[in-house]
């Protein structure tokens, strides 16, 4: 007989870094030009001294100190700090700024989420042991960037992303705290509700009512009460403030692969003329094609769905020689697939048609394959790159392909849909907060 | 119906018979084998009703007679006997056939003959005549050309055309296109068609040495091998103006030894086998080749070569780059480009009867 073994899967304990930037902006600018250092420096939208408009992106911390903060109004800002250098926001060196902090996150551990321009989490569970543990590889990104990159950073460190989000405001600037399960939820009861991410000022006004300032208060705040107040988003609350959060660090670091672009119409009680089918066609490829090269993919299998009467679908598929993403080389294949319908399209009326390529390829991998047409006409490829710059500049309507004229935009929307290998739940209910409130 | 034959010839031409029948046919009849046996010899036929063949052998003839036989049975029935001596005979009446070989002995129930379509029959007059050999070879050379998109159906073909005494046999799958020309043995005729790549690739495995005659009617074309005749449909439409293509003049010419090419080739593009793109530059005496896939790595490699013209960078499609290099003749070749985005052509580097013009990739 067998013996029936029940062992409890070991499951390792998280450990989620939350790096914050400090000031990012302003030290970005303070660290290029040694000038502004030491001063007290606004990053907004303008340089121009008369300018009120707007609101402040980045304060130095040296402003801090006059109680400017990012999303004070430039104008409250100019009251409050009249010797305030005000300088434009280069937002191309920040950005590239951050993929070099991406990229030295890179060392740390291989799932790594950017949730903003300034704050990256790293799931470093099991990699911690490269450093000798979890303070020290806290410490070594933080001194990697201070050193490597010149910027100054916080680091929370706790076994879920809100408790480490939480931990980083607990040592700013420049900090490093960690926080155990053990440790919570005392560790953030000091918190003010406005740190938990997703709560903003009405949210907190409307806790004040009740009494609940700070993130321990919320966290001992009875649970009916919350739910009777804000419902589930109450409930979603309180975990917050006990730091509980199961939402895993989804890596964006890869692009998510996408499968296919394609693009579908329903045409209403349905179209039977197989001409004006063919203009419907023309007009999904186009846009969908339209995308494929604006994102830099070239496909190879062609799928042609078609639903009649409401009643049933088919849909047929044939993979070409060669990739592609022009409208020319698609379309009658398109055409083709469809005619393979042909004792359906006779009998029915067709109420929703769609096109997608797939059997996708980045363009600067596969290159495309220029095809003996395009030496006897290559006018397919020249016309594309035209009526695509002329959509560019002035819109999808611009240019249309005299097969797809007739259309009436109204009636046949075109509705655009990339399949994405998608993740679901990329962000915790918790997190999700910062769009329900 | 009744005959004698031996296992191997009966054997040999089943099997050849067999090759015309589709394994996707909706007609149910063409899943059979038509048997014909006059005049001292039993002729076999099978057809999709694009391809046809037949194949006559020399038999005993006890009774003549025609019936149509479950092709594939037939063929492991009468592929399975051991080598002697096979009686055939078909008893029309009670619509069974019989087989029989030293103590084996199969019963199989035969087809309705009135069921069996009409074939198309050529008597080969004013056929043009073909060395085996010679088309043999042509065919390799243009077969990995033809292209398998449907939505161009002219594309699935060859075109054949003749001029007097020279014969050109052309095929593009619009990526790659090869070109060939050979001479006639006799038998006069310009003619211009376009003959399935399927009936094309049936033709070179039956032709051997003997001399092909080839004839045309009725939008058929007829092919006669010995005692095998190929019968196959055309592909009606206009076959692209290829000859505009072949460019007259190149930049850069480079001649090169095919085998060091061709395993230079295949080693780098295992890196990138679903994209397979080969990039190559040519500076002084040195083709460099490089395949590269994201996520995956790169590969490089190198052949020495005697280049005439300007450095050129320029990359190509692995897979039609070995069929050219492989269906060229000789142990070294040429090959001259114009610019990165126009057709390269590979040829030999004596005779001038063949060209393979590839068409690159364009890198962005």
């Amino acid at each position: 007989m067998k013996a029936k073994i029940n062992v409890k899967r070991p499951t390792m304990k998280r450990q989620i870094v939350h790096l914050d930037m400090d000031a990012y902006f302003a030290s970005i600018e303070q660290r290029d030009f040694p000038i502004y250092r030491g001063k007290p420096l606004l990053v907004c939208h303008t340089d121009d001294p008369t300018s009120n408009r707007g609101v402040v992106s980045a304060a130095s911390y040296e402003a801090r100190a006059y109680g400017v903060k990012s999303a004070t109004t430039v104008l409250e800002a100019r009251k409050r700090c009249p010797n305030g250098i005000f300088i434009a926001g280069n937002y191309d060196r920040y950005l590239a700024s951050t993929r070099e902090v991406i990229e030295l996150c890179g060392r740390y551990s291989d799932i790594i989420e950017v949730y903003s321009i300034d704050e990256v989490f790293l799931d470093i569970t099991g990699t911690e042991r490269f450093f000798g543990g979890v303070e020290k590889a806290a410490l070594s990104l933080q001194r990697a960037i201070r050193c490597e990159l010149g910027l100054s950073a916080s680091v929370g460190v706790g076994p879920s992303k809100i408790a480490s989000k939480m931990a980083s405001e607990l040592s700013k600037p420049g900090g490093v705290s960690i926080v155990t399960r053990a440790d919570m939820p005392d560790a953030f009861a000091p918190l003010s509700v406005t740190d938990i991410p997703g709560v903003g000022k009405r949210m907190s006004k409307h806790l004040d009512a009740i009494g609940i300032k700070t993130v321990g208060e919320l966290a001992t705040a009875p649970e009916s009460l919350l739910k009777k107040k804000f419902g589930i988003v109450g409930l979603a609350l309180k975990r917050a403030a006990l730091g509980l959060d199961g939402s895993p660090v989804v890596s964006n670091k890869k692009r998510v692969p996408v499968k296919s672009f394609g693009h579908s119409s329903s045409l209403g009680h349905g179209v039977d003329e197989p001409e004006q089918l063919k203009k419907i066609l023309m007009s999904l490829i186009e846009g969908a094609t339209r995308r494929m090269r604006k994102d830099g993919y070239l496909g190879r299998t062609v799928n042609v769905c078609l639903i009649f009467a409401r009643l049933f679908g088919v849909s047929h598929r044939r993979t070409l020689s060669g990739y592609t993403n022009l409208t020319g080389d698609v379309y009658p294949v398109a055409v083709d697939l469809m005619a393979r319908e042909s004792d359906n399209l006779a009998r029915y009326p067709v109420t929703k048609i769609g096109v997608s390529v797939a059997n996708l390829v980045d363009k600067h991998e596969a290159g495309r394959q220029l095809s003996i047409f395009d030496m006897l006409d290559g006018r397919e490829s020249a016309l594309t790159a035209a009526a695509d710059s002329l959509r560019d500049k002035y819109g999808n309507d611009i240019v249309i392909r005299a097969a797809a004229m007739e259309i009436k935009r109204n009636r046949y929307h075109a509705v655009p849909k990339t399949e994405l290998s998608l993740r679901t739940d990329p962000i915790s209910p918790a997190l999700a907060t910062r769009r329900v409130l | 119906m009744r005959i004698k034959v031996s296992q191997e010839e009966l054997n040999s031409a089943v099997s050849i018979a067999l090759r015309a029948i589709s394994m996707r046919s909706i007609l149910p009849i063409l899943s059979g084998a038509r048997l014909v046996v006059n005049e001292g010899k039993l002729n076999i036929s099978a057809t999709d009703l694009d391809i046809t063949l037949h194949c006559s052998i020399a038999v005993n003839v006890e009774e003549e007679g025609r019936a149509v036989i479950p092709a594939k049975l037939l063929g492991e029935a009468v592929k399975s006997l051991p080598s002697s001596m096979v009686d055939l005979s078909v008893d029309n009446n009670d619509g069974q056939a019989s087989i029989s070989c030293e103590n084996a002995h199969y019963v199989i129930k035969t087809m309705p003959l009135e069921d069996y379509p009409q074939l198309p029959e050529s008597d080969m007059k004013g056929a043009i005549r073909l060395s085996g050999e010679v088309l043999s070879e042509a065919i390799r050379q243009v077969i990995k050309a033809v292209g398998r998109d449907e939505a161009r159906p002219t594309l699935g073909g060859v075109l054949f055309t003749a001029n007097g005494e020279k014969m050109k046999m052309v095929s593009t799958d619009s990526y790659r296109l090869a070109v060939k020309e050979i001479n006639t043995e006799g038998g006069e005729g310009e003619l211009e068609l376009i003959i399935p790549g399927r009936a094309v690739e049936e033709l070179g495995k039956l032709t051997g040495e003997d001399s092909i005659s080839m004839n045309v009617g009725d939008g058929q074309v007829f092919y006669k091998a010995g005692e095998t005749e190929l019968i196959s449909r055309l592909i009606e439409g206009q076959f692209p103006k290829y000859e505009q293509l072949l460019p007259n003049e190149w930049a850069t010419r480079v001649r090169f030894d095919k085998e060091m090419m061709i395993s230079a080739i295949k080693r780098i593009s295992v890196i990138s086998p679903t994209t397979a793109i080969v990039r190559v530059v040519i500076d002084g005496d040195v083709m460099k080749f490089n395949s590269y896939a994201q996520d995956i790595g790169s590969a490089d490699d190198e052949v020495r070569c005697t280049t005439e013209g300007e450095k050129v960078e320029i990359a190509f499609n692995a897979q039609y780059l070995l069929d050219g290099l492989t269906a060229v003749r000789g142990s070294e070749a040429y090959i001259e480009m114009s610019s990165p985005i126009k057709p390269a052509v590979i040829k030999s580097t004596d005779k001038q009867d063949y060209i393979y013009l590839i068409m690159p990739i364009r890198l962005s």
